[in-house]
């Protein structure tokens, strides 16, 4: 488990609505509306819940006909909290953790459900979110310019600057055949 | 118009106490999410509160019959519970689309305290 897994583990139960959520779930696997009569709450503040305890990871969903039915998963409850604390990273693994955190916050900040809110100003973000539209495209593929702004079209319809700055980036490479995506290192 | 802006105020104001209270509950209760959701529904109150003061005082500087004031009053406030929530109304529906549930709880809120609040406001007329 990451430092921010072990984070969000822990925000997660530090609320009183979650705990007896899951004090619940404890005795039995339940559906939201059976958790808003028992804890006295409503059903989207138990759906609110649920999705933050889902995220966490410490509960699990499962679709049974009409319900989504909740039940604890109890490979994470039943870690020591010691061995979740001693559980060490090396520098290479913090330094990596600390830019895929500060990835997910720029792409969390400017895409919102699947779209480019914005184009961001500053280079580091702006490479950030060219390499999340990039992930649009296949390695290998030659794309014609009417595809690639297509595709860009799909995130912001600014693709046109978008495309140039995939060029400027070194993400896309162009020539006579067409656009193509350039691998990684 | 006294009698109605006195009584629209105090219903807010009132809601607003009640708020104000459920979130130091909550939060002593140690449920911070649902207190920052009453804090939500405070906000929604406040903007309100505030639209209802700027329709009040402009309407207070027409030379025109008090029964005319209540009726433009009635009139154009009304409106406000349509405009100010068309974008919660888009948001709400892009979060269903996406099975957002924290943004669903959200704008389903916002959208629930201006419904009361309507309800409340065409109730003194």
């Amino acid at each position: 488990m990451t430092e921010s897994d072990a984070i969000k583990l822990f925000k997660s139960l530090a609320d009183k609505s979650r705990l007896m959520i899951l004090k619940s779930l404890a005795e039995q696997p339940m559906y939201v509306e059976l958790l808003a009569n028992r804890l006295n709450l409503t059903p989207p503040t138990i759906s609110f819940h649920l999705k933050k305890l889902e995220e966490a990871g410490v509960v699990n969903s499962k679709k049974e006909q009409y319900y989504t039915i909740y039940s604890l998963k109890e490979s994470i409850l039943n870690a020591k909290i010691l061995d979740i604390i001693k559980e060490e990273s090396s520098e290479k693994e913090v330094q990596e953790e600390r830019e895929e955190q500060y990835r997910e916050k720029v792409i969390e900040s400017f895409f919102e459900y699947g779209k480019l809110k914005s184009i961001p100003v500053q280079r580091k973000k702006k490479r950030i979110i060219l390499e999340e539209i990039a992930k649009a495209f296949e390695l290998d593929r030659i794309y014609t310019e009417r595809e690639v702004n297509i595709t860009i079209a799909d995130y912001h319809d600014d693709f046109c600057t978008l495309r140039r700055d995939m060029i400027s980036e070194k993400i896309l490479t162009r020539d006579e055949k067409g656009y193509q995506l350039i691998k990684k290192d | 118009m006294e009698e109605i802006k006195s009584q629209y105020f105090e219903i807010i104001e009132n809601k607003k106490k009640q708020c104000t209270s459920e979130y130091e509950n909550l939060k002593k209760d140690d449920r911070k999410d649902e207190a920052d959701l009453v804090k939500i529904k405070e906000n929604i109150y406040e903007i309100f509160e505030v639209l209802f003061k700027t329709h009040v005082n402009q309407l207070e500087k027409l030379s025109i019959p008090d029964e005319e004031k209540l009726h433009r009053l009635k009139e154009e406030y009304t409106k406000r519970f349509e405009t100010i929530p068309k974008s919660w109304i888009a948001r709400l529906e892009l979060a269903q689309k996406h099975n957002d549930v924290a943004n669903i709880v959200i704008e389903e809120l916002k959208l629930q305290v201006v419904k009361d609040l309507k309800e409340q406001f065409l109730a003194l007329y």
